[in-house]
């Protein structure tokens, strides 16, 4: 689904959403616009009334989040240098300090915080990343106070056989309980790595 | 790699993860003594390339012969090592392969590569011999009201027309493939049991079909529906003589043909660049995409014999013919345009 946000792709009634609300489809095929507040907070609407136990909301960039009254907060790490400079403007250990300031400021405020880590199984810029870079990033993130670990594969190369790997190499740091896995369908190759991961 | 498969399935197929299918499957009644243990992803995959006939039957747009036999001749180079060329239906029933002669006459025909073509009856498996064919499949239904829609007859009719054919076939030493269709649900019917398909598919392999192809017609089909009729099928035919032919319509392709693989099947029907609709479900894809497939196996470091960037040049021929996008995401990630 491209560009299409990630609530959406993980809506299971996609189809009946369309199919209801022509808008929707109008949107999603023009989704290089801004999206205006008010069709966001009815898509966030939608889907809550799907069932989905858990939707991103949105994301704050600098540190409103906490007047903004948010009650679930994220921080995005990357296993990849390149990645992370480009993405973030600083390195790995650079973000994680940044990361351990929002984590301290979420545990005052009893806020559960979950970690991702992108580029799990591969980077746009460096190619292949060592699993072992991935353990290392969720490790600290998750001794830091985040309550889950999403391992993303940001630009969805994976294969069943990566993500197998990759998914040992972390599974010796971070219970398999605290784990998530964020994949992206670019190669079509996100169902047989997600049940894998199940697996 | 090899070391990375074994794990894999060691605790896929561990009887304690068996009952974990069931979860995703509500429909799947696994055993946990049903999923056998110790099995290795395979090392290597035969790919069956249904894309000239299957593909290009369930496009709207009907192709000119020489683009046919054109991009028969561009999968031939990539290394597919079977590719199935037309079909001997009558051209009233499917005018989209009205050229079948022409085509079989004008490809050029690779040396270990085997070109099968469909025959439903005898008097086409007669045409198919008299223009060159030395392979020919045969189309069997596990479904009642499918067979009665598609091919006019029931399931038993239909296989005592194969065995004509099988008898002929067998006198002229010609090899026979043979189709299941509707193996993981009906357009008609629903939900159809394993033990139909298991049945079909041993018939076929009994009256001398080297290899069964299990088509999810229609792609409903999850990994547990798929693990569940495969249990059923290996108890009559074995596994090395089984394919799996997966329609992509939920998206559940893939994931389908890696708990086929599982299980120990090594032989898988894809269609280059997803070529052919669904019939039953308007706008959504039929055939999964032979590059996604190769992807994934290439990925798992399973030996397919196929170059994946000269199959996606075949993809992006086919596709700027028939002026459509193409359905394969691989494709779609690697688009310069």
């Amino acid at each position: 689904m491209g560009n299409v946000p990630t609530t959406v792709k993980h809506c299971l009634s996609y189809e009946q959403l369309i199919q209801d609300y022509p808008w929707l489809k109008r949107w999603l095929q023009e989704e290089k616009e801004i999206v205006p507040t008010g069709v966001k907070i009815q898509l966030i609407d939608m889907l809550s009334g799907t069932g989905l136990p858990v939707i991103e909301a949105t994301s704050f960039v600098s540190s409103k989040w906490v007047a903004a009254g948010a009650t679930e907060v994220a921080v995005f790490g990357s296993a990849s240098e390149t990645f992370s400079k480009k993405n973030i403007n600083c390195s790995i250990d650079e973000s994680m300090l940044r990361f351990e300031e929002v984590i301290n400021t979420a545990k005052e405020q009893q806020i559960p915080v979950r970690g991702y880590v992108s580029c799990a199984l591969g980077c746009p810029h460096e190619g292949h990343i060592e699993p072992s870079k991935v353990s290392e990033v969720a490790k600290r993130l998750y001794a830091m106070g985040c309550y889950e670990i999403s391992l993303g594969d940001t630009i969805g190369v994976g294969t069943p056989g990566s993500m197998l790997k990759m998914l040992q190499s972390v599974m010796e740091e971070v219970p398999a309980h605290a784990l998530a896995v964020h994949c992206h369908d670019t190669y079509g190759q996100a169902l047989p790595n997600i049940l894998t991961a199940l697996q | 790699m090899a070391t990375v498969m074994r794990l894999v399935n060691r605790r896929v197929l561990s009887s304690a993860m068996g009952q974990k299918y069931v979860a995703y499957s509500s429909a799947a009644k696994v055993t946990a003594a049903g999923v056998r243990a110790g099995q290795a992803l395979p090392e290597k995959v035969k790919i069956v390339e249904v894309g000239p006939r299957d593909g290009l039957q369930n496009e709207k747009t009907i192709v000119p012969t020489e683009t046919k036999i054109h991009l028969i001749d561009m999968l031939s180079a990539t290394g597919l090592p079977v590719i199935e060329a037309t079909s001997f239906v009558s051209p009233k029933w499917v005018p989209q392969m009205a050229d079948q002669v022409e085509v079989m006459k004008g490809i050029g025909r690779k040396p270990g590569v085997s070109y099968p073509v469909l025959t439903p009856n005898l008097k086409g498996f007669q045409a198919a011999l008299k223009a060159g064919a030395s392979e020919v499949a045969i189309f069997g239904a596990a479904s009642e009201l499918f067979s009665k829609k598609n091919i006019n007859c029931s399931v038993e009719e239909s296989l005592q027309r194969f065995e004509v054919i099988m008898k002929a076939a067998k006198e002229a030493g010609v090899p026979v493939r043979g189709y299941v269709s509707c193996v993981l649900g009906c357009p008609y019917e629903g939900k159809v049991a394993p033990e139909k398909v298991a049945h079909v598919a041993k018939r076929l392999y009994s009256m001398g079909c080297y290899e069964i192809s299990l088509g999810d017609t229609i792609g409903v089909g999850t990994p547990g529906s798929m693990i569940e009729m495969l249990e059923a099928v290996s108890k009559e035919v074995p596994v090395n003589a089984l394919a799996v032919h997966c329609h992509d319509t939920y998206g559940q392709a893939l994931a389908n043909i890696l708990v086929a693989l599982q299980m120990g099947i090594s032989v898988v029907d894809s269609s280059v660049a997803g070529l052919g609709g669904c019939p039953y479900a308007q706008g959504a894809s039929g055939n999964v995409a032979t590059e996604d497939v190769v992807y994934m196996l290439h990925g798992l470091g399973i030996q397919t014999g196929v170059d994946l960037s000269k199959l996606m040049d075949a993809g992006a021929y086919i596709c700027r013919t028939l002026n459509r996008k193409t359905s394969s995401k691989v494709a779609q990630a690697n688009c310069k345009l």
